[in-house]
């Protein structure tokens, strides 16, 4: 397997893939550092404890919203590369005849982008903190737990946009056909959160429906998880919806085993 | 047979209500190579995806170096190098990048294979050339090269010589012999080009509309179909009553009313023209005539050609 995922890899020798996600990795965190710059002109003598709570919350910031909505466009792109490969240059008959089996394929190719979306989230984690220590406006005091946060979060919100690969492998269409599929499920997938948060802010009995939303117990579970004391008793107060790790991660771990299952089930027509 | 690498039994291949391949029972011996003809959608390429596994034959069985295919791909596949119609690579990446990736995706550890694999073709090693940028009879041999890199016991070729230039045809064509005769492999080839079939070939199979309709040695098929003399005459009615009380001959044929055809070759010309003549049948042509493939394979399967 770990030479499955070497070959992917190798695969993907001078596409521009890496290139954009670099760039895109550095995007969001400049972005973040333009919008928060004119939020501290003119402040002075701003302690380390207000710097690193600045830090803390774009960090949650970017790992709560920024990565729901990212998060199925690269699971689209990405898969877009990797699966569209064999099909668009005919060397599926190359690798079977190695052989290499679909589901082989399927995992490493999934296993790929698993290692992509860490790559990812190292890297806009890193240049959240260069652009914050650069600027001065942030201060990376718990440098390890948000770090730990933005692969958990980031880790979680790739197992729930796996169903996204089970639709570019369903359709089998065209690359920007799959690209369009994507932004739409990550537009579709916060529509239903906002949705659903705008139903239960009428009616709590909404709140029922919240543990079998999967990016929406994602969400909630690692806005518990990661806040601090102080916070989460707040949280507690407001009577938010609190799922335990337990239901977070099989609810996760479930979404991403029949995605897989898809997957490989239409996958395998291809290479039929 | 004994000593078969491929051995099918009944093989058939259905797409939907369309037959592909029907009842094929394949024989390929070791060390040889084996010409399979046919005209284009004769079923070449699919006998060829099924014995690799690459698709599923609807009923029969295959066997590969005395085992079922089914179930043993991962002991039986990497002893088989293979060409499935056009070749396949990743675009991005240079020729020997392809074969690099190919090599530690078969575990080959010895670094000199795509080295090697690339001087035997003719393509230069570590050339920075993207295969997105190779000509046709480079992908070929690129092609070439990987089904030949891991040193496998039998090659299975679709059309290897397609898209090369004449002196590369005779560059493959030996290097085909060579790998035959000099290393002992088993070699299952196909070709629409029968020449070179024939200039390749130790057996031959015919397929037509799914179904082989000939498997025989080339030496034999030679020797049986390959000589006959063409008599051209006034009369061929009356030549052929001659041929039957005079000579006892059977061994012909009567194609219209003024041609013959006499398959037993060994029969003097002379004997014959003065056997005619005595008869008072007039002689306007006598030859020695020799069968090409083309002409073997336009008979067998009812007399078009093979395009």
């Amino acid at each position: 397997m770990l030479n499955l995922i070497r070959c992917e890899f190798f695969k993907l020798r001078r596409k521009s893939l890496l290139r954009g996600l670099l760039g895109l990795s550095a995007l969001l965190p400049l972005l973040l550092v333009l919008y928060e710059l004119p939020n501290q002109r003119g402040m002075t003598g701003l302690t380390e404890a207000y710097k690193a709570g600045r830090f803390d919350y774009y960090c949650q910031c970017l790992c709560v919203y920024a990565f729901v909505l990212l998060m199925p466009c690269l699971v689209g792109v990405l898969s877009c590369f990797l699966f569209f490969m064999e099909r668009d240059n005919d060397t599926f008959k190359n690798l079977r005849t190695v052989p290499v089996s679909a589901g082989q394929l399927v995992l490493a190719k999934v296993m790929t982008m698993l290692l992509l979306e860490l790559l990812f989230s190292t890297l806009i984690f890193g240049f959240l903190a260069l652009f914050f220590s650069l600027f001065g406006i942030g201060a990376l005091t718990h440098g390890l737990s948000m770090f730990l946060m933005f692969q958990v979060c980031g880790l979680l919100l790739f197992a729930v946009s796996l169903p996204v690969v089970v639709l570019v492998v369903l359709f089998n269409g065209s690359t920007l056909i799959s690209l369009l599929l994507s932004f739409f499920c990550s537009i579709l997938g916060w529509a239903s959160i906002l949705f659903l948060s705008q139903l239960a802010a009428g009616n709590p009995r909404w709140k029922l429906l919240f543990p079998l939303h999967p990016t929406l117990c994602t969400m909630q579970w690692s806005s518990w998880f990661f806040s601090n004391l102080a916070d989460r008793t707040q949280m507690m107060q407001m009577d938010l919806f609190l799922p335990g790790t337990g239901h977070t991660l099989l609810l996760d771990a479930g979404v991403a085993a029949v995605s897989l299952a898809l997957v490989l089930h239409y996958y395998k027509r291809w290479t039929r | 047979m004994k000593d078969c690498i491929i051995e099918t039994k009944n093989l058939t291949k259905l797409y939907g209500t369309q037959r592909s391949v029907a009842g094929v029972n394949l024989h390929v011996r070791k060390g040889r190579i084996y010409g399979l003809l046919g005209r284009n959608g004769a079923g070449k390429t699919t006998t060829m995806r099924m014995l690799l596994g690459l698709t599923q034959p609807t009923a029969g069985e295959i066997t590969l170096f005395g085992r079922p295919l089914q179930g043993n791909e991962k002991k039986i596949l990497p002893r088989v190098g293979s060409l499935i119609e056009s070749p396949g690579f990743y675009p991005n990446l240079t020729g020997t990048e392809n074969l690099q990736l190919f090599a530690m995706l078969r575990g080959i550890p010895n670094e000199n294979a795509v080295r090697s694999a690339l001087e035997l073709v003719g393509l230069p090693y570590r050339d920075k050339k993207l295969f997105s940028q190779y000509s046709l009879g480079m992908k070929q041999r690129l092609a070439i090269a990987l089904a030949v890199m891991h040193e496998p016991e039998l090659l299975i070729l679709d059309e290897p010589i397609n898209g090369l230039d004449p002196i590369g045809i005779a560059e493959i064509r030996s290097f085909i012999r060579s790998l035959c005769e000099e290393r002992g492999k088993t070699i299952l080839i196909s070709s629409h080009i029968l020449s070179e079939i024939a200039l390749l070939a130790d057996d031959i199979g015919i397929l037509d509309h799914g179904v082989l309709l000939e498997e025989e040695p080339l030496a034999e098929l030679e020797a049986r179909n390959g000589r006959y003399i063409h008599l051209g005459v006034s009369d061929a009615a009356r030549a052929a009553r001659l041929l039957e009380t005079r000579m006892g001959l059977t061994a012909f044929r009567v194609e219209g009313d003024r041609d013959i055809r006499v398959t037993d070759p060994e029969i003097p010309p002379e004997t014959l023209a003065r056997t005619l003549l005595e008869g008072g049948v007039e002689l306007r042509e006598l030859h020695l005539c020799e069968d090409t493939l083309e002409d073997y394979f336009k008979r067998v399967t009812g007399g078009e050609g093979i395009a």
